[in-house]
């Protein structure tokens, strides 16, 4: 990428209703890629925090487009943040003014926040969107497995055979908390360990029973279920010594509570802290699911949701700040995730209801920090259908992660995750196709502003290609991709596309491009 | 699904089971621990058992004809005795209104079963189909004695029998009415099972019976019928000849079954005269060199299916093969040559010369026979089988009385698609069983039941024993909804009428729990972690009194409740918790 792409990125552009802009990637210049290359640990020794919201995280009060402010104080009259209160990360966007820790993390090149992401089927049940976000489909595609179970299942092939062993002492992966997901499940089954936040151990009682004579065949079975259970010991008191005499360094942590985030993430600090070869841990934080009364009526920036937010970002800046104080900053990468965000307009009883794209936060010593992909659109046209559609495929977040961050190959993650997906610069520095708004001339690919716009009958959808499969597809206002106009790979070139919008009632579409690199995504009105 | 896909997969598990149909010593090897050729349960008959019949027997009987119980229900068995409370579980008749839409606003009692297919919502119908199901078998005979019932473990095993997966049928409605289909017959005729199996929209979908078409035969529900359903798979004693049919009798089968489609519209079946093979049949010398004559139309079509069955039920075979996976998933995996004759031969001759008023093939009398034999109380086949993740994770919810959120609630639906998720990650997700086979722990040979458990299957497991026991119990995400076991003190004050004495206190729960005995050093352990370490008995004595005197003292009530727990935490995590 050319340096002028870079700094042309950072300048915060004057952003109109409806108008998308693209990745944004602050301060890149700062720090050379090799940097965080050399910086980086061993790919064995790489561990990834899922942290999991659930409920369905408000997105548009987590991360505010302060540059539409008026726009988003309009449609959420009974929840909006305070103009003044928020915290700014640039001039078009700022976060939650109880999120002081993790605006610190961005101040310090410690987070990266990646806008609008999203299925492209999204389902509004809470099960169905989570189970989607925990095996990697849309939709109504159910597999067994889950994307990290996937991933160890990759990378550790012969699992549970011969395991543990010397090189791998601990489980491959943990998941704390009581929830069941099949995150952690491989083709062979579960390829981790699950306990409660409150640390109990699944261990089983092995004393030998000798004074008993039992019949051969229950004696059978036990014998055989004493051989797991020694394993699930063994891994047991690998962990229990790590945990146990291990004390956490950092005094930034909130009180923690059973089941707080703070409490869970304390604990996989002293793992990591302590050298427990891990790659992956799971954490869960609930209360997400705000219908009703988040925000306190005399102060919008008080209220449950507040306390949520305050909740996560304390944990999670004292958490970095401890991997700091073992040093182990540079082995880990922590990522938080929800099912779904919520709807753009607020509902009459100063809450939200299930929506569908939302930022998440990326955050750890070799992040790529700064704003990927553009503030969703307000429109004060809105429905209280309306949501934020997708601009970034949630698998394009995975694929990145496996990419960048476990040094996976371009084949290796397409089995795990099932498809090819753009690769967003979360942790490298990488080439990206930069949408260099307003011009075309910049990129060599770019979604152009279709003309007419309202739409009456038809309308241009003008867009540049590298010559990589192309995928044009509209979007409805609930954020469901309700057309395909282009799925094959065109020439390099400047195309345009006439779409036929008779079909369509009136109303607010999106229309999105996502080839190679690059997605975007941008809003047309239909009006007949 | 395509059988030569999996054939391919799995050649050596096949050829297994192709050994077990016919009682191969050579599967004893998984239960012998070398010390000769003796045989479990040898020495005890279908002779009605007149043993003890205390907590423990009665505790067994729901432990496999149930999905374990309450202590109120195995009190209700244990005082009606064992013929009468195999009579009570066998009833038919219940009624269940049919799945709603749980998590859909307004929509909770709404049935769907009866709308048109919607292709957007259909994964969610199979969802709410699964937790509705998995919500009956936690529920069953929970409100009330009058309720109690077998059905929903035997709808799981004819489940299992005719597997038939959502995933390949793809219409949720279709996968209810066979689930109703299996509830409803689930202690009825065999035989008319097998003749309504046959046209089920479902199994027309998973087995290919809605191509199988004159112009081209589809001989995948041919096959299956006669290899998993109903006869059997004997040796291969020439090449296409497993004895009790061949490959040729497949095809005429195939050619008997041509032109019965499945319906999306009524969510039947239907008929397509011009697809059926009006031709004669002929079968091998397996059944006698039957011929079926050819006809036309949808009757004279069926006139021949049902022939097809009547010549499949005639053979002797049939009754042992239905006979032996009921023994195998209600009693033992181990079918050998004592077995066979013990057992398996008496359990046919009932299934197909039953008494007065049953008919050939109900299943009343053979189960009736079988579960109050003493066969099935025999010691040496305690605890033969590790709990399927059904009988782990419903049996626990019932045994410790969990509450789930109301029926009326979706969190109802959460908690219930919880336990469904615990079952699925565990290795049992009902509505799709693996392949046409079903489940391997019921027939993969040798492991059996051992197939159930793994690292992360047993972690599952215990980790859920440990967190239903908190006081706190399990959070249903996404909801701040909790599933909390009953109260250990009203289960303490029913398990025994002096439950301050530990002795008698550990020991009810033993009988209450475990399907085998625990060794003295476990019963210590565990009295131990009620008295607490290095404390006389007097201890636990000592709080209990200070409850029951207070019963409203919230502290007295705090530490008798958080020993209780300390023993169940500690039982849960012994391995014979895990035995069936």
């Amino acid at each position: 990428m050319k340096r002028r792409d870079f700094l042309k990125a950072t300048v915060p552009t004057l952003s109109l209703p409806l108008v998308f802009r693209g990745f944004q990637i602050r301060a890149y210049g700062k720090t050379p890629a090799l940097d965080s290359i050399l910086r980086a640990a061993p790919e064995s020794d790489r561990v990834m925090v899922l942290i999991r919201l659930n409920g369905g995280n408000d997105g548009l009060n987590t991360v505010i487009p302060v540059d539409q402010y008026d726009n988003y104080a309009q449609v959420r009259r009974n929840i909006a943040i305070p103009k003044s209160a928020i915290l700014p990360l640039t001039d078009a966007t700022g976060i939650h003014p109880a999120m002081t820790g993790m605006h610190s993390m961005y101040n310090d090149e410690r987070l990266v926040v990646v806008q609008n992401v999203g299925n492209p089927s999204p389902s509004f049940s809470h099960e169905r969107a989570m189970d989607n976000w925990l095996t990697a489909t849309h939709g109504d595609d159910y597999v067994s497995t889950g994307w990290v179970g996937r991933q160890l299942a990759n990378r550790y092939p012969s699992f549970p055979e011969n395991f543990p062993n010397a090189e791998q002492p601990h489980p491959l992966a943990i998941q704390i908390g009581s929830s069941v997901s099949t995150l952690l499940d491989g083709p062979e089954g579960m390829m981790g360990m699950a306990f409660s936040s409150s640390l109990t151990f699944a261990s089983l009682i092995l004393e030998q029973r000798p004074d008993i004579t039992i019949n051969d065949c229950a004696a059978d079975l036990l014998k055989y279920i004493r051989s797991l259970g020694e394993q699930i010991n063994r891994y047991n008191e690998s962990l229990r010594a790590a945990i146990n005499d291990t004390v956490n360094k950092s005094d930034l942590y909130p009180e923690p509570y059973p089941g707080s985030l703070s409490e869970q993430l304390k604990i996989v600090a002293r793992l990591v802290g302590s050298g427990v070869k891990t790659r992956v841990y799971v954490v869960n934080y609930s209360g997400f699911d705000t219908h009703s009364g988040q925000v306190e009526e005399e102060d919008h920036s008080l209220g449950s949701h507040a306390k949520l937010l305050d909740s996560v970002s304390q944990s999670i800046a004292a958490f970095q700040d401890d991997l700091r104080l073992f040093g182990a900053e540079d082995r880990v990468v922590g990522m938080t995730f929800s099912e779904f965000g919520r709807r753009v307009r607020s509902n009459g009883s100063a809450g939200t209801d299930h929506g569908a794209a939302a930022p998440l936060f990326v955050f750890g010593s070799n992040v790529n920090p700064g704003i990927i992909g553009a503030n969703p659109s307000i429109s004060t046209s809105a429905s209280i259908q309306d949501n934020v559609p997708m601009q970034i495929d949630f698998r394009s977040v995975y694929a990145s992660l496996l990419k960048d961050w476990f040094l996976l190959s371009d084949s290796d993650i397409r089995s795990i995750l099932f498809d090819d997906y753009p690769i967003i610069p979360i942790i490298n520095k990488r080439r990206t196709d930069v949408d260099d708004s307003p011009g075309f001339e910049a990129g060599r690919v770019y979604l152009g502003d279709n003309y007419p716009n309202p739409v009456r009958g038809s309308t241009h959808i003008p867009f540049r290609s590298d010559g990589q499969p192309v995928r044009l597809s509209i979007f409805d206002a609930a954020g469901r991709e309700i057309q395909v106009l282009i799925n094959r790979r065109l020439p390099a070139g400047d195309h345009s596309v006439l779409f036929e919008a008779h079909d369509l009632s009136d109303g607010i579409y999106y229309y999105r491009l996502q080839t190679g690199n690059y997605q975007q995504t941008r809003p047309f009105v239909r009006q007949k | 699904m395509n059988r030569r896909e999996f054939l391919v997969g799995t050649q050596a598990s096949f050829n297994a089971q192709e050994g077990d149909n016919h009682g191969q010593p050579s599967r004893r090897q998984a239960t012998s621990k070398g010390d000769g050729d003796r045989t479990l349960g040898a020495t005890t008959t279908l002779a009605p058992y007149t043993g003890p019949w205390e907590i423990q027997q009665a505790a067994h009987l729901l432990r496999r004809l149930s999905f374990g119980a309450p202590l109120r229900l195995v009190k209700f068995t244990h005082s009606i005795g064992l013929g009468a409370a195999i009579d009570h579980l066998l009833q038919p008749g219940l009624h269940h209104a049919p799945p709603g839409s749980y998590t859909i606003p307004g929509q909770h009692f709404t049935p769907w079963v009866d709308l048109d297919y919607d292709s957007s919502v259909d994964g969610q119908r199979v969802q709410f189909l699964q937790s509705w199901w998995v919500n009956l078998m936690i529920n069953t005979g929970l409100f009330t004695n009058d309720d109690f019932r077998s059905e929903e473990k035997m709808a799981l095993f004819w489940h299992n029998h005719f597997a038939t997966g959502a995933e390949v049928v793809k219409d949720a409605r279709m996968m209810y009415r066979q689930n109703v289909l299996l509830r409803s017959n689930a202690f009825g005729n065999f035989k008319h099972m097998v003749q309504e199996i046959t046209l089920d929209p479902a199994m027309l979908r998973y087995l290919n019976g809605n191509t199988n078409f004159k112009s081209a035969p589809n001989e995948n529900y041919a096959r299956e019928l006669q290899e998993l359903f109903t006869i059997g798979k004997g040796p291969e004693i020439e090449s296409g000849n497993y004895t009790n049919y061949t490959e040729d009798d497949v095809k005429a089968a195939a050619r008997v079954l041509t032109g019965w489609v499945d319906d999306a519209d009524t969510i039947g079946h239907s008929f397509i005269e011009a697809e059926h093979d009006a031709g004669d049949k002929e079968f091998s010398s397996a059944y006698g060199n039957r011929l079926i004559r050819g006809r036309t139309g949808e009757d004279g079509a069926r006139e021949e299916l049902n022939e097809l069955i009547d010549m499949i039920f005639d053979q002797e075979e049939t009754a042992r093969y239905i006979c032996r996976k009921l023994y195998r998933f209600f009693v033992n995996h181990d079918l050998n040559d004592t077995i066979e004759a013990n057992i398996i031969g008496p359990m046919a001759d009932i299934l197909r010369n039953p008494p007065a008023p049953y008919e050939a093939f109900d299943m009343i009398p053979v189960m009736r026979a079988l579960f109050g034999s003493e066969h099935f109380f025999d010691p040496e086949l305690a605890g033969c089988s590790i709990k399927s993740p059904a009988e782990y994770f419903i049996g626990m919810c019932r045994n410790l009385e969990v509450n789930l959120p109301s029926i009326s609630s979706s969190g109802n639906f959460y908690a219930t698609d919880f336990i469904r998720t615990l079952m699925r990650l565990t290795g049992m997700d009902v509505c799709n069983p693996p392949t046409v086979f079903g489940w391997p722990a019921y027939y993969q040979n040798p492991l059996f039941t051992k197939m159930w458990l793994s690292e992360g299957t047993l972690t599952r497991r215990i980790q859920f024993a440990l967190e239903i026991i908190r006081p706190e119990g399990v959070k249903v995400e996404p909801f701040n909804e909790r599933m909390t076991m009953m109260s250990t003190l009203t289960l303490a004050e029913s398990l025994t009428e002096d439950p301050g004495n530990p002795e008698l206190m550990t020991q009810a729960v033993i009988d209450f729990l475990f399907s085998v005995p625990l060794s003295n050093q476990q019963f210590a352990d565990l009295k131990e972690h009620l008295v607490g370490a290095g404390n006389g008995d007097y201890v636990w004595t000592e709080v209990w009194d200070n409850y029951s005197q207070d019963p409203l003292n919230q502290e007295t009530r705090r530490i008798a409740e958080e020993k209780l727990r300390k023993m169940l935490d500690f039982g849960f995590r012994l391995p014979e918790f895990q035995l069936g």
